[in-house]
């Protein structure tokens, strides 16, 4: 029985001559002459070795086997492949002693060898360990060591990749990362190269540690290779974005750069390793982008000069370059917002320029030449609108221009977009007159431009307009604009169309909110209850039945008098206000009047009418009788109230009897501006000289004399007498700081009232806080001045509804309810 | 009927492991015999046979033979069982020779019906049905094939931490905190012939040839075979088997070999155990620990 146990015992096992039956077979393997060989008696082999418990020796025996074979024949196989082109690489002295294709060939038969030892020492290790499994799984198990695998193919990076190619030399790690640097530059500089040979000893690399342990960021791709590869990759694109900034345009450039990263991407997946992707593409954005973008933005074929030509597609390529190393585009941005800016300016001061401009030398010649006396004459008005116009025109392309930029060459990028606005609104907002220009445009359009215009053209001028008035930080000033403006093209009936008009207050009503136009709508309002109360009245009177043929028709518009601006029409002539309501009418007119007031008074019992009769108008007909060829001829003429005034009294007195002004004055108690401005178009102007005046002249000076026109010539029947000043220009800088003033005052108002608002809710409130507060409730309506709000405050706490609060840490305010 | 397509499964093996139709190797133990197999049944499930067949490495895999010239002939052949039916199922030499045994085996089925509970603590594992109904002598072996393919399988799916607990497996483990060095009574399952040593041998087949499955197959099988024959003859001969071609870090067959020399001390008397444990150091040690343990908590 014992002798049957011997076999089991592993006595009859002889490690040495095992081994060398194993050594053998392993020289055929490596000699890539295994076919003949069994597995089955490899493997017993082994196995019984390690039954045998001498796992350890059979470990190292063959550890040693694979660095012998891999000193000796794989090391010399690979170094006989650095040829004379390849040996200069790693000093540093020169490439240049051979060419490019001879070290290109070179490095390929290298890089050639190199990969096939290492795929025939993996595939000759995969045997191994299949002969060797039961040592892996018993010895290396239970006695913590690496595989056999492991184990061999740090024998490779020992033996081979990190020895010295010959003594006192640099390792074969490090020329293979200079022949591989090497071919990558000839790739960049256009040449072929073999990429499947480069990848496949970077699968080498990735897949060897630099130690046994096998730590994952320890593999010599990341430890050995990739940071030169990364070092002079920075260098490269360092001088290669130097370069191009000298000697190519932007455009050019941006091509380049966005090139140079997809090449650099491709070569990752095709080259090298994908780990490497992000890497490099951080090294050649931090050359050709970050570090350069300031000076190619300011380059003389810059961001400038594509704004300047509409580049839009080369734009697009800085946009796309800086967006990809900052999400910001902080640089892009920048510099389109100086260019905004200075655009904008020199619109600002083209409208000031023209608005400023002394009249043009023809119009000073046109018309008596005594235009000196008038500054301020319509001439120069007129230049002044046509400023305000243009202004808003050029601040209207300025935004198409920038946004059109914005959606073909920024993508609609939203950051670049809210700077661009930013932009747009401080230039805006930087022109004193803004909001004034803006009304006077949405007047101009209402009075002519959409006069022929399709629907889907007066939407897209609507739009505009409120595009720029969105802009505005003042609102408030712009709605003291625009209801003086409306105001006059209502009562005048200078709108093209009513329902133009309600879409505009409507869109305003969405993009400013219900307070900002509820003024505006109460406007309306009056006007439709005009309409109805005239026609009412007409019913009225034709019930009365006196049908009095020479009886004058009347059509009256009410105006609640805190929603209209009715000083629009006041001009400078504020300090004869209450002359007005002393006007002496006609008879005729007078009847008229009294009849309606009474009309008016059983319908609303307890109003009183105020009637603003600098603001009215009316028809005449007229008898001339040598108008027509010096036949008698019957006009209409067209007047203002007063002028009509004025034309009644000649009525009743004899052809050749003539008034003088002051006469004149007494018999209708018109305010003496007025009543010159009237004078003057009935006597003065050419066309509606339906009076004489003596002496001729064309001021209406005290103790003129005035007479009937019996020689009064025209060919036309219908005569409008032209009513100064009557349209809506730019204001003169006295109206002009009266509006401002008042705009003042009610913005105080509007400042306390916010006070109160927030002091009434909050109790108490520091003051800090409710400064803040205050500017953000006022703010869709207007930017407070701090100042302003401080002395409101002080005004609140004398009138007793704030008071201080004495033992605060900071400085706060208490509501007196 | 979930089990169907199972079921078809397993026949279509079986038929496959008995006509051997389209195999594409041949395996030959010792003696020469010939095993026809198939490279899809057995490369998937041992990576020796898959790395001795890899294509173009070695001359097994060129020639289509793989011999085992040291491996027994029955190994060979139970080896190829396990593979194509998860179970394998010695030849009883014993049935043959006496027929007492035949007597016995009736008393077995007695003891199976009585003793369910005890079948319970042991048999689970690999299958009861698969030991029982391959033990019957009388058994036709095709005729239950089907039974025991479905309950083996059944068994193996299960995932193998659940037995210790669930079944209390026969293992030193679970019985040592009692302090009771008190041995198992023999198991119903056990078959008449020991086989202990060649279910050593499977074992280490397992070990071998890196068949995870085998090995706890034949280490229960050989654990249900010691119940009932720790008196064997075979002891010393499984004894040597498991200490030599088992690795020392392997350690649940030396466990069982020191837990039946731990039960009954009398075996230390026979010539051939004192042999054995004077010529393993490993088995002389192990028995000393126990001792030790076992003085330790009876002091306790």
């Amino acid at each position: 029985m014992g002798n049957r146990f011997k076999g089991l015992n592993g006595a009859d096992v002889d490690f040495e001559t095992t081994w060398k039956v194993l050594e053998t077979a392993f020289k055929e393997i490596h000699t890539k002459n295994a076919s003949a060989l069994s597995f089955e008696e490899l493997y017993r082999n082994a196995y019984k070795i390690v039954l045998k418990k001498k796992g350890e020796e059979l470990y190292n025996n063959v550890a040693q086997f694979e660095a012998n074979w891999l000193s000796g024949e794989v090391r010399n196989r690979v170094v006989k492949q650095l040829t004379a082109p390849l040996l200069l690489l790693t000093d540093g002295t020169g490439r240049s002693l051979a060419t490019s294709a001879e070290r290109r060939v070179a490095g390929e038969s290298f890089l050639r060898a190199l990969k096939e030892s290492w795929e025939d020492h993996q595939v000759c290790m995969g045997m191994l360990t299949d002969v060797l499994m039961y040592m892996d799984r018993v010895y290396c198990t239970d006695h913590r060591q690496p595989s056999i695998f492991a184990k061999a193919m740090g024998l490779f990076r020992d033996q081979i990749l990190r020895s010295p190619v010959r003594p006192e030399s640099p390792d074969l790690i490090e020329v293979l990362t200079s022949i591989v640097l090497d071919q990558i530059q000839m790739h960049r500089d256009g040449e072929r190269i073999n990429s499947h040979l480069i990848k496949s000893n970077v699968y080498m690399l990735e897949g060897l540690y630099e130690s046994d342990q096998e730590v994952e960021d320890a593999k010599l791709y990341l430890r050995l290779f990739e940071p030169y590869f990364l070092q002079t990759s920075a260098m490269f694109y360092r001088e290669e974005g130097e370069r191009l900034l000298k000697e190519s345009d932007a455009g050019t450039y941006c091509k380049e750069a966005k090139r140079r990263i997809e090449e650099e991407s491709d070569r990752c997946r095709s080259t090298l390793s994908e780990s490497t992707t992000v890497k490099i593409q951080r090294v050649v954005e931090d050359e050709l982008i970050r570090h350069k973008m300031k000076g190619l933005i300011e380059m003389d074929s810059g961001v400038q000069y594509m704004v300047d030509n509409d580049k839009l597609y080369e734009l697009g390529l800085v946009f796309e370059l800086e967006a990809r190393v900052d999400a910001r585009k902080t640089e892009l941005t920048k510099a389109m917002q100086k260019i905004i800016n200075e655009m904008g300016t020199e619109i600002n001061n083209a409208a000031i320029n023209t608005s400023q401009a002394p009249p043009t030398a023809p119009s000073a010649q046109d018309e008596h030449g005594d235009d000196r006396q008038k500054p301020g004459g319509t001439r120069q008005i007129n230049q002044q609108t046509v400023a305000a116009l243009k202004w808003v025109e050029n601040v209207l392309a300025l935004k198409t221009r920038f946004d059109n930029i914005w959606k073909t060459a920024f993508a609609s990028d939203q950051t670049v977009h809210t700077a661009l606005e930013r932009s747009m609104g401080e230039i805006i907002n930087a022109f004193s007159r803004g909001s004034e220009y803006i009304s006077l445009f949405i007047d101009e359009n209402m009075k002519k431009g959409i006069r022929d215009k399709t629907e889907a053209e007066i939407d897209a001028t609507l739009e505009q307009a409120i595009t720029t008035v969105r802009y505005l930080q003042d609102k408030d000033i712009f709605e003291t604009y625009y209801k003086k403006h409306l105001c006059k093209r209502l009562l005048l009936k200078k709108s093209q169309s009513i329902d133009v008009e309600k879409q505009m207050i409507s869109r305003m009503k969405l993009e400013l909110g219900n307070s900002f136009t509820l003024k505006l709508e109460a406007m309306f309002k009056d006007m439709t209850l005009s309409e109805e109360l005239t026609s009412g009245y007409r019913k009225h009177v034709a019930q009365l039945g006196d049908a009095d043929p020479k009886r004058v028709d009347l059509s009256v518009s009410v105006l609640t008098s805190m929603t209209w601006p009715l000083e629009a029409f006041r001009g400078a002539s504020e300090d004869e206000r209450e002359g007005r309501s002393n006007i002496i009418f006609a008879a005729s007119i007078e009847r008229i009047k009294a009849g309606f007031e009474q009309f008016y008074s059983k319908k609303h019992s307890g109003r009183k009418l105020t009637w603003q009769t600098n603001m009215g108008d009316a028809d005449v007909k007229a008898h001339f009788p040598r108008s027509k060829n010096g036949r008698p001829m019957t006009h209409d003429i067209n007047c203002s109230t007063y002028a009509m005034l004025i034309l009644l009294l000649f009525n009743s007195l004899p052809s050749t009897t003539s008034l003088t002004l002051e006469e004149i004055q007494a018999k209708t108690n018109i305010p003496e501006n007025d009543l010159k401005r009237n004078l003057q178009s009935l006597a003065v102007a050419p066309k509606t000289r339906f009076l004489v005046k003596e002496p001729m002249s064309r001021e209406i000076n005290a103790g003129d004399r005035f007479s009937y026109n019996e020689n009064f010539s025209s060919k036309i029947i219908k005569i409008k007498v032209g009513v100064v000043s009557a349209g809506n220009k730019v204001e003169g800088d006295r109206e002009r700081k009266e509006t401002e003033k008042k705009n003042n005052d009610s913005r105080g108002f509007a400042i306390e009232a916010a006070v109160v608002r927030i002091m009434k809710q909050r109790k108490s409130l520091p003051h800090a806080q409710l400064l803040t507060e205050t500017i953000s409730q006022l703010s869709t309506q207007f930017k407070p001045d701090v100042n302003m709000i401080k002395k409101k405050i002080e005004s609140l706490i004398e009138r007793e509804y704030l008071e201080r609060i004495e033992e605060a840490a900071v400085p706060s305010y208490k509501y007196l309810a | 009927m979930g089990d169907k397509p199972r079921t078809e499964l397993f026949n279509a093996l079986q038929s496959l492991y008995q006509s051997r139709d389209y195999s594409d190797l041949v395996i030959f133990a010792r003696d020469g015999t010939r095993h026809p197999v198939h490279r899809a049944i057995v490369c998937p499930r041992s990576p020796w046979f898959s790395s001795a067949v890899q294509v173009g490495h070695w001359r097994e895999g060129n020639e289509g033979h793989v011999a085992l010239p040291d491996e027994e002939p029955e190994v060979v052949r139970l080896l190829v069982e396990y593979l194509y039916l998860l179970d394998y199922e010695p030849v009883e030499v014993a049935a043959t020779e006496d027929n007492t045994s035949r007597g016995d085996s009736s008393s077995d089925a007695d003891r199976r019906s009585t003793q369910s509970s005890q079948a319970g603590q042991y048999g689970q594992v690999y299958g009861t049905s698969a030991v029982s109904a391959f033990g019957g002598p009388q058994s036709p072996f095709s005729q239950i094939f089907r039974t025991r393919t479905e309950s083996a399988l059944t068994v193996h799916a299960l995932p193998s931490g659940d037995f210790h607990g669930t079944f209390g497996r026969p293992s030193t483990r679970t019985r040592r905190p009692n302090g009771n060095n008190v041995a198992p009574e023999p198991s119903p399952l056990a078959t008449n012939a020991p086989c202990l040593a060649l279910h050593a041998r499977m074992y280490t087949a397992g070990q071998k040839y890196g068949i995870e499955g085998l090995k706890k197959l034949a280490l229960d099988k050989f654990k249900i075979q010691l119940t009932r024959h720790w008196d064997s003859e075979e002891l010393a001969e499984a004894i040597h088997v498991v200490y030599n071609t088992t690795p020392a870090s392997d350690k649940e067959m030396r466990e069982a070999v020191a837990d039946v020399l731990d039960w009954h001390g009398r075996l230390l008397d026979k010539p051939e155990i004192e042999i054995a444990i004077m010529e393993i150091n490993g088995l002389a040690y192990e028995l000393l620990k126990r001792s030790r343990r076992a003085e330790t908590e009876y002091m306790g």
